[in-house]
């Protein structure tokens, strides 16, 4: 077999996984949507059906509900992929640049504030993600040490920390028997809120993000090489990573802002889709969309159908996300031993 | 020398004989102003405290319990945010409390000590943050749990010997036994498949999306749905012991209750009620449709919960659960008679706003 077959048959390897896994997602989704605590807590079985509760359950609660689940996680992947290759770090998530402490901040001063509203509460957690955004790039300008890169990873810890302690300000004085609560439970994420109005909300906006990152994805791979090379072959490197940076912002901000901060999506599935689909983007892109969508899709799942109350879903991501991460590394150097 | 000795000793006798009396008169007194606090410790005071201030958050506790007692008229006080959002009941009944600034709920030890108050009154959960500090400082304070109805009995017993006014600690704490009483004696002959299934939920809202939120099974809440001879569904499902927990309305359909009460202790309790009449989903509850989901009951604060008034929020879940076993209470006379009998409070007026406030957040319940 020569190189070309052998590309070929590897991207063919590749389509039948990308092809497989949404499949799998798929056939879950239906699976899980006959999954929850009514009647009883299990499965919902065809003769529960004649029942109008469990008609109304399953197409105003669970079907939104594991339709925002997929929506939010193929986000929130799709924003920590852009973000590791654009950084060439790993170890980066849609969290990086102060974005989700911004988010956090920006809604629970809303909440504090004593708002009724969910769209002011979504609104300002966009514009203080963006503004945390905006920070550390205006900071990195500054900054006198180092490459651009390693000034833009310093300027993101330096944002991030004072929105962490503003949020701080905001909790202490939040009314400990209402909004600190709120804010907590905010902070913890969930789905549990999930309706048909939530996801039209944020459709449109989260859905053009995805389509934007999912075209330039070929460029990723590019951009994350040094500044020179990718010049070198036609991109414009500072605006293209700018328009990435902001677009993945605004798609994570959006999801954020009705779900709650919900940590490793966006960690962890870059790394299972670069495994499964290797350094490509054109595969490993959607590849960690699919897997973002199905790790919250489980998480979720779990969290709603375990125990008779909700449990936040930002615990079982970081329990579970942790479990993988520690698999993924020990993997890793096991093969570097071999 | 012996007629001299014999006159010294019949002079000094009384002399002795009063001291030994005044030394026993301020050893009563002494005692009279010692009490021990909820985390165990006695506090000790030479003089009846008249400058009190309440630190810490959930203020309104220890408020409520401290205005039972008339001497809280003479103080001077320094309260901390009362207001839960459905009125100030404080400044209500003392409208000179809105003549002085509140302290923060998140005041420093330093802060409080500024104020030069005799007596430092906060709930327990503040004891590690706040009242260690002011030990170390020498200023004297006091916890109150107020989480139960033990805890109502026996902190008023000790709030009384604090204030030296033990009789009304005792007068209080039999109104409330009376009342205790008088449903459980009347709930005791209810058969285990009689007895209704009750479901306590505390609702919030932002925007159009509402949330629904379950007691830990310790809480007030779920004791005062046993007490009245009800079942709390939700029991056993709240793991989390320091907190509210949030249900899917999945969950709520599969408890099925006969009876659903929407609480909540910043908004007025009738918004979920109008919110729950208009869903698509709630109508399908038994409970909806029988007429049995109903907006729990308040004035400046929410009966069902552990403030002075938890009492009335009993006797209205009595007359909820079981109409015509309580038939004969009538919740307004119930009311005015707490106020008058709790807090002695006998003015009309005032009497009719509180009353208008309790009929108003229950209106909407037989609609």
């Amino acid at each position: 077999m020569n190189a070309r077959q052998a590309y070929a048959a590897e991207q063919r390897r590749r389509r039948i996984r990308l092809s497989f896994l949404l499949l799998i997602t798929f056939l879950l989704s239906t699976l899980f949507l006959f999954a929850g605590r009514y009647p009883k807590a299990g499965f919902t079985f065809p003769s529960n059906l004649a029942d109008p509760m469990v008609n109304t359950i399953l197409l105003q609660i669970r079907l939104p509900r594991i339709l925002l689940a997929l929506l939010a996680g193929a986000m929130l992947s799709a924003s920590g992929f852009t973000f590791q290759m654009l950084f060439s770090n790993p170890l980066v998530e849609p969290g990086f640049l102060g974005v989700s402490q911004g988010s956090a901040f920006g809604a629970a001063l809303m909440i504090v504030l004593g708002t009724a509203s969910s769209v002011l509460v979504q609104v300002s957690a966009t514009v203080f993600g963006l503004g945390a955004l905006l920070a550390s790039y205006l900071l990195a300008q500054r900054f006198r040490f180092g490459g651009a890169l390693l000034r833009l990873v310093l300027s993101g810890i330096a944002v991030s920390a004072i929105f962490s302690s503003a949020l701080g300000v905001v909790k202490l004085v939040a009314e400990p028997t209402k909004d600190l609560q709120d804010i907590t439970f905010w902070m913890m994420g969930g789905l549990w809120n999930a309706s048909w109005n939530q996801i039209l909300s944020i459709l449109s906006v989260v859905a053009a993000c995805l389509v934007i990152l999912f075209c330039y994805r070929w460029k990723l791979n590019l951009l994350s090489l040094q500044e020179k090379t990718s010049f070198s072959v036609g991109l414009n490197p500072k605006r293209d990573r700018v328009l990435l940076l902001v677009v993945a912002t605004i798609g994570t901000t959006l999801t954020i802002s009705i779900t709650g901060l919900i940590g490793w999506v966006g960690l962890i599935t870059p790394h299972l889709g670069r495994k499964l689909f290797g350094s490509d983007s054109s595969y490993s892109f959607p590849g960690s969309m699919i897997l973002g969508s199905l790790f919250l899709l489980v998480c979720d799942t779990i969290g709603r159908t375990l125990l008779p109350t909700e449990i936040p879903i930002g615990l079982l991501t970081s329990f579970l996300g942790a479990i993988i991460f520690i698999v993924i590394l020990s993997l890793k150097h096991q093969e570097g031993k071999a | 020398m012996k007629k001299s000795s014999l006159l010294l000793l019949v002079l000094l006798l009384p002399a002795l004989l009063f001291a030994q009396a005044a030394a026993e008169s301020s050893m009563l007194n002494s005692d009279y102003y010692m009490a021990t606090d909820a985390n165990n410790r006695t506090l000790k005071l030479e003089k009846k405290p008249s400058h009190l201030l309440i630190a810490g958050k959930a203020g309104n506790m220890p408020a409520n319990a401290l205005f039972l007692f008339e001497e809280v008229q003479s103080m001077d006080l320094t309260l901390p945010k009362t207001d839960q959002g459905l009125g100030d009941f404080f400044a209500f009944i003392r409208p000179d409390l809105d003549q002085k600034p509140r302290i923060s709920q998140t005041a420093s030890a330093e802060e409080i000590a500024s104020r030069n108050s005799d007596l430092v009154l906060m709930k327990a959960t503040h004891f590690e943050s706040t009242a260690k500090k002011l030990d170390q400082l020498g200023i004297p304070n006091y916890t109150m749990n107020l989480e139960s109805y033990e805890d109502w009995k026996a902190e008023l017993s000790e709030l009384g010997k604090l204030l030296k006014n033990t009789s009304r600690a005792q007068q209080l704490i039999q109104l409330y036994e009376t009342r205790v009483k008088f449903i459980t004696d009347r709930v005791a002959s209810l058969k285990p498949q009689d007895k209704k299934t009750v479901l306590l939920l505390q609702a919030e809202r932002s925007d159009a999306a509402y949330a629904y939120k379950i007691a830990p099974d310790s809480w007030m809440q779920t004791w005062m749905v046993e007490t009245v001879g009800a079942i709390p569904v939700w029991k056993g499902a709240n793991k989390a012991a320091n907190g509210w927990s949030t249900v899917s309305f999945e969950q709520i359909a599969a408890w099925n209750p006969d009876l659903v009460i929407l609480l909540s202790y910043k908004d007025a309790s009738d918004i979920y009620l109008k919110a729950v009449q208009t869903s698509e989903l709630w109508s399908l509850l038994d409970a909806f449709k029988q007429g049995n989901v109903k907006a729990s009951p308040h004035d400046m604060m929410n009966y069902i919960q552990p403030v002075a008034s938890w009492v009335l929020g009993l006797q209205w879940l009595a007359k909820e659960a079981y109409p015509a076993l309580f038939a004969d209470v009538d919740m307004e006379y119930e009311v005015q008679r707490f106020y008058q009998e709790f807090y002695n409070i006998h003015d009309r007026a005032k009497l009719e706003v509180l009353l208008d406030l309790y009929r108003t957040s229950v209106a909407s319940n037989t609609l």
